[in-house]
């Protein structure tokens, strides 16, 4: 490893994207009506090429975007409960490193 | 020259040009290096397709290299993932870890052209024993990791021997049975040795139950191992397997496994080269998926996918590791805020990041769907639902949480340099990759197996385009939802159980508890002998020892000359009997 930099502990300056996440947001939302819009022309016009009819359905594959994330990250925070250890849950070893990382100011 | 390049096999001038990088030191080794894969790319044109080369071995006929268009599109993506991880790793003074660099991928190289089991078996070898060392050279360059480095690096040989010598035992069944050492489709009911031969590459391509070693090994490595590790290994076990079991049914649901669950498990991982190595198993299932369809379709979608894999996972984890190299850690917990550092490496990342998403304009687009349309050519519902799933899954851990909580998220202040040049310059070929094969995709597609099949299809449909933009949207929004919401589970240093805790606490502690009781029994055989030997000496001791037992008697030199006699008497018997 190369660098061991101490992160700054002043108030940080705020980028572009920091100071704008709001506009982001509201970018990703009129993007987000604009498929929608698209997709309700194919669906109008019967012009969809799909495999299946389901996927003609206005809307499917938003649906199966949002739907999908949500029970994924859901599901996988449960399991956290179930599968998270300690971090040197199979090598104590990781104890003298993160003391070491930290003698040498290594991490934040 | 080109006729001298034909007779040598493919990966012969990386495997025996490493053996000269030990003399040579700075800048002239630094190209040395990437002169080496450059040149063995230029040997690819001295073979036409259709090429079979090789020799005779102790009476078996050695087609040491065949050359057509399956083994072409490996090798050339193979060629170029050499060249990028040979430029990345400028900054390691330490030879050996050149030296394996090379020898692994021209060994990988070598497998990938090898036209015969046996051929195959020497270089799927020497993959696993090259590569190794890569692993542990994270111990030398930081000692307190020595320990944990190289109990990772003997895990990861044992797979991967483990897998050798099922490709061997395999391999001499096979032989037995059918009497060819062809590397051909055979499938699994060709012989007894199929099975094994099977198992040999689905150990090496991490399926379901046998993926962990890729996630325990590779975030061990160095900066530059790990990506030098995710490159080859398992994409030569892809191409094996779409050599030897194309079609093989049981391939669609385990490959459909491979793109669901570990991307539950990439979602709560901290270590964000481990959740790379959790991503690259998922993508493993869209290619395994269309290998066990098995169409021309779904085949070209496999090397395809295969292709673009190796560039944006490489590209992905290059980021991760100049990240690693600058701040000194990889946690998701301990990063944030360094897109103001580090504009380019963001950039590139964020490429990547769209690229395995499979947003249009970008490789995985013009790859990933030709999987998804063989599945459904084949009206494979559930499958199909199953690959819809797993992309959702796909913009989660590459598409956001990469970028996401590397270089956006909470600012945790570190303030360093951007990622230093022999690391963007690979960086910045791959993202140009990445976007060139997602705008001109006609290019890979004429590289791969079935051409004319791939000529026909046009991944920039409307209702494609479209409903892929849907899909990776809506996804998006679902995370900004969950992270106002506070939902959205936060980075935590923590270790995840996953199947290595069989063996390595489970096993473990079932073999020590063996140990325990077969101490406890050695014991108490000890003493139950001692006890006896004790008592039978007491009875012996009362009837003859001296002065009033037989023992107590002395001998006199006549009866010791005699059965001195005697035994030497029986000796000679036995000696002539």
């Amino acid at each position: 490893m190369s660098e061991h930099p101490t992160p700054h502990s002043e108030p940080h300056e705020q980028s572009w994207f920091e100071a704008n996440t709001a506009l982001i947001i509201r970018g990703l939302v009129v993007f987000a009506i604009g498929l929608l819009a698209w997709d309700v022309a194919l669906t109008v016009q019967g012009t969809k090429h799909v495999h299946y009819d389901f996927e003609r359905w206005f809307g499917f594959y938003a649906a199966a975007g949002f739907v999908s994330y949500v029970f994924l990250v859901l599901t996988a925070k449960r399991l956290r409960t179930l599968l998270a250890r300690p971090v040197d849950y199979y090598d104590p070893i990781v104890e003298a490193e993160a003391s070491e990382d930290e003698h040498h100011g290594g991490h934040a | 020259m080109m006729e001298l390049l034909g007779s040598i096999f493919p990966g012969a001038i990386l495997i025996f040009g490493a053996l000269l990088v030990p003399f040579l030191k700075g800048n002239l080794r630094n190209a040395y290096v990437v002169l080496l894969p450059i040149l063995s790319a230029l040997q690819l044109f001295a073979f036409e397709l259709g090429f079979q080369g090789g020799q005779s071995f102790f009476g078996l006929e050695l087609t040491i290299v065949r050359f057509d268009a399956l083994s072409r599109i490996f090798g050339i993506v193979f060629h170029i993932a050499a060249v990028l991880v040979c430029i990345y790793g400028w900054h390691v003074k330490r030879s050996l870890d050149h030296i394996c660099t090379l020898i692994y991928a021209g060994s990988a190289i070598g497998a990938t052209f090898a036209g015969d089991l046996v051929t195959l078996f020497v270089f799927w070898e020497l993959t696993a024993v090259s590569s190794v060392f890569l692993v542990w050279a994270r111990g030398m360059d930081e000692p307190a990791r020595k320990e944990r480095a190289y109990r990772a690096g003997m895990r990861y040989l044992i797979v991967q021997v483990g897998s050798g010598v099922a490709l061997l035992a395999g391999v001499l069944l096979h032989f037995r049975d059918t009497g060819s050492i062809a590397f051909e489709n055979f499938g699994l009911d060709a012989s007894r040795g199929a099975p094994l031969i099977f198992l040999a590459f689905g150990v090496k391509a991490a399926f379901p139950l046998l993926h962990n070693w890729v996630q325990d090994a590779y975030p061990e490595s160095t900066v530059a191992g790990t990506v030098v590790l995710a490159s080859f290994t398992t994409k030569l076990a892809i191409y094996a397997l779409a050599r030897g079991f194309a079609g093989t049914e049981i391939l669609i649901p385990i490959g459909a496994t491979m793109t669901v669950f570990p991307i539950f498990f990439a979602v709560i991982e901290n270590d964000l080269r481990r959740v790379l190595a959790y991503s690259l198993n998922n993508q493993l299932g869209y290619m395994i998926v269309g290998i066990g369809i098995g169409t021309e379709l779904a085949l070209n979608g496999a090397a395809a996918h295969a292709f673009a894999h190796i560039l944006y996972k490489g590209l992905l984890l290059m980021s991760m590791g100049a990240v690693l190299f600058r701040t000194g850690t990889i946690n998701a917990s301990e990063l944030g805020g360094l897109h103001k550092s580090m504009p380019l490496t963001t950039v590139f990342c964020i490429i990547g990041a769209m690229a395995i998403s499979a947003v249009p304009g970008l490789s995985g687009f013009v790859t990933k769907s030709m999987v998804i349309s063989a599945v459904g050519n084949e009206h494979l519902t559930i499958i199909f639902g199953v690959l819809l799933f797993a992309s959702a899954g796909v913009a989660d851990h590459s598409g956001i949480k990469i970028p996401f909580f590397t270089f956006f998220a909470h600012d945790q202040g570190h303030r360093v340099k951007e990622a230093p040049l022999h690391m963007l310059i690979p960086m910045g070929i791959a993202a140009a990759l990445c976007i060139g094969i997602g705008v001109y995709p006609d290019a890979l597609y004429s590289l791969l197996p079935f051409p004319a099949t791939a000529a026909e299809y046009h991944p920039y449909d409307a209702t494609h385009v479209l409903t892929m933009l849907e899909l990776l949207l809506f996804a998006g929004l679902a995370f900004v939802v969950l992270m106002k919401l506070g939902v959205y589970p936060p980075e935590l240093p923590r270790t995840n159980l996953d199947t290595d805790w069989f063996y390595r606490r489970f096993a473990k502690n079932v073999a020590l508890d063996f140990g325990h009781l077969a101490e406890y029994g050695r014991a108490s055989l000890w003493q139950g002998f001692v006890r006896f030997r004790n008592a039978m000496l007491r009875v012996i001791g009362h009837h003859h020892q001296p002065p009033e037992g037989m023992l107590g008697e002395p001998w006199t030199a006549s009866a010791t000359t005699l059965w001195a006699a005697l035994l030497l008497g029986a000796l000679l018997l036995m000696y002539y009997s």
